[in-house]
């Protein structure tokens, strides 16, 4: 209990420097919002009435605090660009597609991982293997976006089995569902698992291969299990620390990936919103996007960490100490 | 086999820096040059990879995308290097405290994908190519820090740096004396697979439009054009992915062959 205070504490801590860095970053660095949303040729008259309605004239620190009052009412302003539209609600509507995007590319970057990762461990140093070997160092080097572009090339243009891009929505009365809204995240979750696979495969198979080492399994593999048996039923538990570790950094992975493969899929999520709020200079859809996406890094570093004081109590009193 | 990878890596990466200073002095085509007549031309004798939209020369443009990659690389991988490995060596020269607030920001910053520094500094700068060799190099420096940090502390615990401070040197020349040098060939390993993920990471922003701005080529923003003409052209999609890939699988190679042959006890299985 004392662990998960403290473990929560140090949240609310890194969450606040999260923010502070956020808006200090999106306020002090050159360029003044008013200025930027109306271009160069603006009045200073404009300009200074822009600010003014902006809470421009204010000091940082207020509008600062403000923010995060804001913030803890789950009220984070209006969008510049999108005709005063509540920040709030566009993010939770993109975040809507970019989430179980990105949830579902874990899923499948997981279930590979460790199916591959097993495989490669128990035929080590055949040359099953040494295929599995070169098969995670070519999707270390492809980019998923462009992978993505080439199944769009294959299953779209070529043999038309599936849109090219595009969703439907969570909605079924406006012709979405929930079974049309997977169906569009798919290739886009392939194309991100399949590089995200290789990586966690490579660990997979290097963790299965110091368990295959231990005592424990040679009394496995002595009461007759096969080499892949023992792997799959006594190896795996025992790697999950080091794969939980990195797993936790590769769905923040996943979520930055999600943000660029949106722009090859044409899925309205939050990389397409961030993206046009760049180019619109739409200063508070980003930094509230911003803050969301570092909140979700965050929790789940937080969720691995407590995972990891579950799974393995010796963490927990050795952090402790 | 691990010969061969070496091997592989140094010829991989030596033809992608020969074809970026290549492009510097000469390209098939002026890189920028438009001609309609060519528009979406096939790969062919006079431009062997094509043409876009506008006529430009695939070739051409590829080889410029080349120097892009290059130079963000090398300047972020640097910045990362350099400031991750003065970090990390400070921890271990002070430990106590200085060392606990680099390692937690570390496993901080180590936490944040590069995308949302580049998002926050294009916000706030308008993007470019210093967005992206500004946000990739700061997101390096955490997993320099940390590797040099390890590292360091354990030849810290050496007989031979122990008899160098009971003879009165102070921790900074030892750190720059004895510390430093060993570290050489940890440091040219981890720079070579930084290499590697950072040409992704360029790919990926100036994809996004957020790194390299038009008309400077780059592998990334090639992508993004052929995107918008899927359809129609779908060859221009090809060349820049095959480019990226080959690079970094270069460089992953080169990386894993140089640890291998640096420090054959780390062998990787």
């Amino acid at each position: 209990m004392a662990y998960l205070t403290k473990r929560l504490g140090l949240l609310l801590l890194t969450l606040g420097a999260a923010s502070a860095l956020i808006f200090a970053a999106l306020d002090w660095l050159p360029g003044n919002a008013a200025q930027l949303a109306l271009g160069p040729e603006a009045t200073p008259e404009a300009v200074a009435e822009r600010e003014r309605q902006l809470g421009l004239d204010q000091p940082a620190w207020t509008r600062y605090a403000a923010w995060l009052q804001g913030l803890a009412k789950g009220d984070m302003g209006e969008s510049s660009a999108y005709e005063g539209a509540p920040v709030a609600d566009l993010l939770m509507e993109r975040l809507a597609v970019t989430l179980p995007l990105s949830l579902l590319a874990m899923a499948l970057t997981v279930a590979l991982a460790l199916a591959a990762g097993w495989w490669a461990a128990s035929q080590h140093g055949r040359w099953q293997d040494q295929v599995v070997m070169f098969m995670t160092q070519l999707g270390l080097a492809v980019p998923s976006f462009w992978l993505g572009m080439l199944l769009v090339l294959l299953f779209a243009v070529k043999w038309q089995w599936v849109a090219a891009g595009g969703f439907p929505g969570w909605d079924e009365d406006l012709g979405g569902g929930l079974w049309p809204g997977l169906k569009a995240l798919v290739l886009p979750a392939i194309s991100l698992a399949l590089v995200q696979a290789a990586i966690l495969a490579r660990i997979a198979r290097s963790a299965l291969l110091d368990v295959a080492r231990e005592d424990f399994m040679r009394t496995a593999r002595a009461k007759g299990l096969s080499r892949r048996a023992a792997l799959w039923r006594h190896g795996l538990r025992h790697a999950a620390i080091p794969l939980l570790t990195l797993g936790g950094l590769q769905f923040t992975n996943l979520l930055a990936g999600a943000i660029v493969i949106e722009n090859v899929f044409t899925l309205p999520g939050l990389g397409q919103l961030l993206a046009k709020a760049i180019a619109n200079r739409d200063l508070v859809v980003v930094r509230n996007g911003v803050m969301l996406l570092s909140a979700l890094v965050l929790l789940i570093n937080f969720a691995v960490d407590v995972l990891h004081g579950w799974i393995d109590p010796r963490l927990r009193t050795r952090r402790e100490a | 086999m691990s010969r061969l990878r070496l091997a592989a890596g140094l010829v991989i990466t030596g033809l992608m820096l020969a074809v970026a200073l290549l492009s510097l002095v000469w390209t098939p085509f002026p890189p920028d040059a438009i001609d309609m007549t060519q528009r979406l031309a096939g790969p062919g004798s006079t431009h062997w990879l094509g043409c876009d939209h506008l006529g430009r020369d695939t070739l051409s443009r590829l080889m410029v995308g080349a120097r892009s990659a290059w130079l963000v690389g090398l300047v972020a991988v640097g910045l990362g290097l350099i400031g991750g490995t003065a970090l990390g060596l400070l921890a271990a020269a002070t430990r106590g405290a200085v060392e606990t607030v680099i390692l937690r920001a570390s496993d901080l910053g180590f936490a944040f994908p590069a995308l949302l520094l580049a998002i926050v500094l294009a916000a706030a700068l308008g993007p470019g190519m210093l967005i992206a060799i500004a946000a990739i190099g700061l997101h390096a420096i955490p997993s320099f820090a940390r590797l040099v940090n390890g590292s360091a502390k354990s030849w810290w615990a050496r007989d031979f740096v122990q008899a160098s401070r009971a003879a009165g040197q102070s921790r900074w020349a030892i750190t720059l004396t004895h510390i430093l040098p060993q570290l050489m060939p940890l440091l040219i390993v981890q720079g070579t697979t930084q290499f590697a993920l950072a040409i992704l990471a360029e790919a990926g922003l100036s994809y996004l439009g957020l790194g390299t701005q038009p008309p400077q080529a780059s592998w990334g923003r090639l992508l993004a054009e052929a995107q918008t003409l899927m359809f129609e052209a779908p060859q221009l999609a090809m060349a820049p992915g095959i480019a990226i890939t080959v690079a970094v699988l270069g460089l992953n190679l080169l990386g894993d062959g140089l640890r291998d042959w640096l420090d054959p006890k780390e062998q990787a299985r």
